[in-house]
């Protein structure tokens, strides 16, 4: 045993707490075992609401990872580090293990949140809970069907038909999480036009984002985000 | 020839403020500049109320501590200091066993220095993560309430956090 004769002193609660908000998830998990308030401690939701903030927010990306995918038609995903990429001599990858493994099967990151990785995801912070997003278009090449929209949430476990895009509206790419609010990039083929839409976890309601006056120049469809704002590249 | 540099030094001297700082438990003193000390929060409000003497005594912290968390505020008092620098220094104060590590998270936070207290309760926790559950819980001064049995359904619900544990 490491202690020996030396006694320490002992550490007032929120001292503790300052502690375990720093330890990686998985310590954490094993940590409920030490004794009963440290478990009850572990499941508030305060507590985990704050760990997340500060994991996230942590400037050395200590708790980030990137998911690589090799090239080649396999269902595998590496993980490695982000801390150790930025700051250490070399990185290793490690293979990240996932349900849909299988040799006929394509695995592709769509979407993630919060360290939850999945499809057209995010996280509605007004009711913490987690929403899965299905955007259904039309058959091919059919402008003039509509794009119906249902959600699932992780709280009721259950999908709903919460609206539909407007006719000849074709979703690009994947939905972006800004603001609580998923972004895709759509084409309305009514108009000839590339537009924003939004769908606002919280209130489910769908809407447009209000773009600036490019002047001589169009879309190129190109379609990111960085902290919160959502960009869109112009071609000039 | 000797007066010149004898009147700078007098002309410098009131604009230079030191503190001195006396542990209570082995009685060291520490003389610092007072911006310097002045990253104490605790400090700072006893020196703002006037409550501060020529000596500050600041109980509860040994003489080793208080060096080490003085050498901490002298590294970021520097304006010149870049970033990586400061990374660099306080990684070697925190460079300390779980003992030294305990009582200068106690002092940070004592002596509320919000900067001394993050990079040593990262450190705490960097420390035990790996360490076995009986040791954390002599760290922490908790016991195992647990039955044998409530212990094992409580490593059941989380099983994969324990893959490649003791």
């Amino acid at each position: 045993m490491m202690m020996d004769s030396q006694q320490l002193p002992i550490l007032p609660h929120d001292l503790t707490v300052k502690i375990l908000s720093r330890l990686p998830v998985n310590s954490l998990l094993q940590f409920a075992c030490i004794c009963k308030l440290w478990h009850s401690l572990i499941s508030d939701p305060h507590f985990i609401t704050n760990h997340l903030r500060l994991a996230s927010t942590n400037t050395d990306y200590r708790h980030h990872r990137l998911i690589l995918r090799p090239p080649c038609r396999c269902p595998v995903l590496n993980l490695c580090s982000l801390y150790s990429v930025l700051y250490e001599q070399s990185t290793v990858a490690v293979v990240l293990d996932h349900p849909f493994k299988g040799p006929r099967r394509l695995v592709k990151v769509v979407g993630t949140c919060n360290g939850f990785v999945w499809m057209g995801y995010g996280h509605d912070e007004s009711v913490d809970d987690y929403k899965v997003v299905r955007v259904i278009c039309g058959s091919d090449g059919a402008v003039s069907d509509q794009s119906e929209v249902k959600v699932h949430s992780t709280r009721t476990h259950s999908w709903r038909r919460i609206g539909d895009f407007p006719r000849s509206c074709r979703l690009k790419d994947l939905g972006k999480f800004v603001n609580e609010e998923l972004h895709w990039i759509a084409y309305i083929a009514e108009s000839i036009a590339w537009v924003v839409v939004s769908l606002d976890l919280g209130t489910e309601r769908l809407g447009e984002v209000l773009e600036p006056d490019y002047r001589n120049c169009h879309f190129d469809g190109v379609f990111g985000c960085f902290k919160w704002m959502a960009l869109r590249t112009p071609s000039l | 020839m000797a007066s010149a540099p004898e009147n700078e030094k007098n002309a410098s001297a009131p604009e230079k403020k030191t503190l001195t700082l006396k542990s209570m438990i082995n009685n060291e003193e520490f003389v610092v500049d007072e911006h310097v000390a002045l990253q104490s929060v605790t400090i700072k409000n006893m020196v703002d109320s006037d409550c501060a003497g020529d000596v500050i005594p600041v109980p509860t912290i040994s003489g080793e501590i208080l060096a080490l968390v003085i050498e901490y505020c002298k590294n970021h008092a520097n304006p010149s200091a870049s970033e990586d620098d400061l990374k660099k220094a306080d990684a070697g104060i925190v460079a300390k066993d779980i003992y030294t590590l305990i009582d200068l998270v106690l002092a940070a936070n004592f002596l509320d220095i919000k900067g001394l207290l993050e990079v040593t309760s990262q450190k705490i926790a960097d420390s035990i993560k790996d360490l076995p559950h009986q040791d954390v819980r002599e760290i922490f001064g908790v016991e195992n309430d647990y039955t044998p049995e409530e212990e094992a359904a409580v490593r059941a619900e989380h099983d994969w956090a324990f893959e490649g544990f003791p």
